[in-house]
């Protein structure tokens, strides 16, 4: 009698398991999610402070403010980054080699090529005159940087 | 044997700066000159602490650790051997300084 009712058993348990498994692959998406949408922000206000300091006067309190504050917002925007990472990677088996495959989303060297581009020379030369043309470099930077971070987003989710 | 530990924030400055000296307070070239002896005078591993900064440009970065093969000759093999590197806030850091080092080439006195 009880053998008879294992199926019913291992169909209710599979069920739990792949209820279980979705609810979680879920939740993890929305966190994903979450921190795409917070390094997103942190990138906005970063963009915004790196115009100000290229643009800001020679020898100005502005530029000093705009210059900490870029370098600061690009390491909140590296963090975030690095978090979409952590909340991102999950680990499939396979039969070859290496068995185990890392799925992640990996910004590390966009983020590299976002410092770079915003931050690079004359940017913390006080010698330096304003230059608000350099706005269109932080841009075009930016612009890559989230080009490539909809794609790594949008390769995650399929 | 354990690892010499250096903390840019707490051993350097919390507000790293701009790449030379002659451009502001706690450049890259400032951190270079410190490391410099640390890194003769050790026979272990030099483990660089990044957590903990108001944030650090590009240009801090080369200056610090490109710099040590640009203008003090240090080969980058002896460099990637001894130096190691941590950031749990922002590892990309770590990477930029590693391509720093490979890129840089050492200057030919005048």
């Amino acid at each position: 009698m009880w053998l008879g009712a294992l199926p019913t058993v291992l169909v209710g348990l599979f069920s739990i398991w792949a209820v279980h498994r979705l609810t979680k692959g879920r939740e993890r998406e929305k966190s994903v999610f979450e921190a795409y949408k917070l390094l997103g922000e942190h990138l906005s206000a970063a963009k915004d402070a790196a115009i100000g300091g290229w643009g800001a006067a020679k020898n100005s309190a502005e530029r000093a403010r705009a210059i900490a504050e870029t370098k600061w917002r690009l390491q909140q925007v590296g963090a975030a980054a690095n978090r979409v990472s952590i909340l991102s990677a999950s680990y499939t088996w396979r039969l070859a080699f290496p068995p185990r495959r890392a799925r992640k989303i990996d910004l590390t060297q966009e983020m590299v090529a976002l410092r770079r581009g915003i931050t690079i020379d004359p940017f913390e030369d006080p010698t330096r005159n304003a230059d608000k043309s350099k706005a269109a470099d932080v841009e075009r930077a930016v612009g890559e940087f989230l080009t490539r971070l909809d794609l790594a987003f949008s390769d995650w989710l399929q | 044997m354990s690892n010499v530990l250096f903390s840019i924030a707490r051993d350097f400055s919390p507000n790293p700066g701009p790449r030379y000296i002659r451009q502001g307070a706690n450049s890259g070239e400032a951190l270079r000159r410190k490391l410099l002896p640390i890194l003769n005078g050790a026979s272990e591993k030099v483990v660089i602490d990044l957590d903990g900064t108001k944030g650090i440009g590009s240009s801090f970065l080369d200056e610090a650790f490109g710099g040590l093969v640009r203008s003090e000759g240090k080969s980058k093999d002896d460099l990637l051997r001894k130096l190691e590197f941590r950031s749990s806030v922002d590892p990309s850091y770590i990477d930029e300084i590693f391509d720093s080092i490979s890129k840089a080439r050492p200057e030919t006195a005048h």
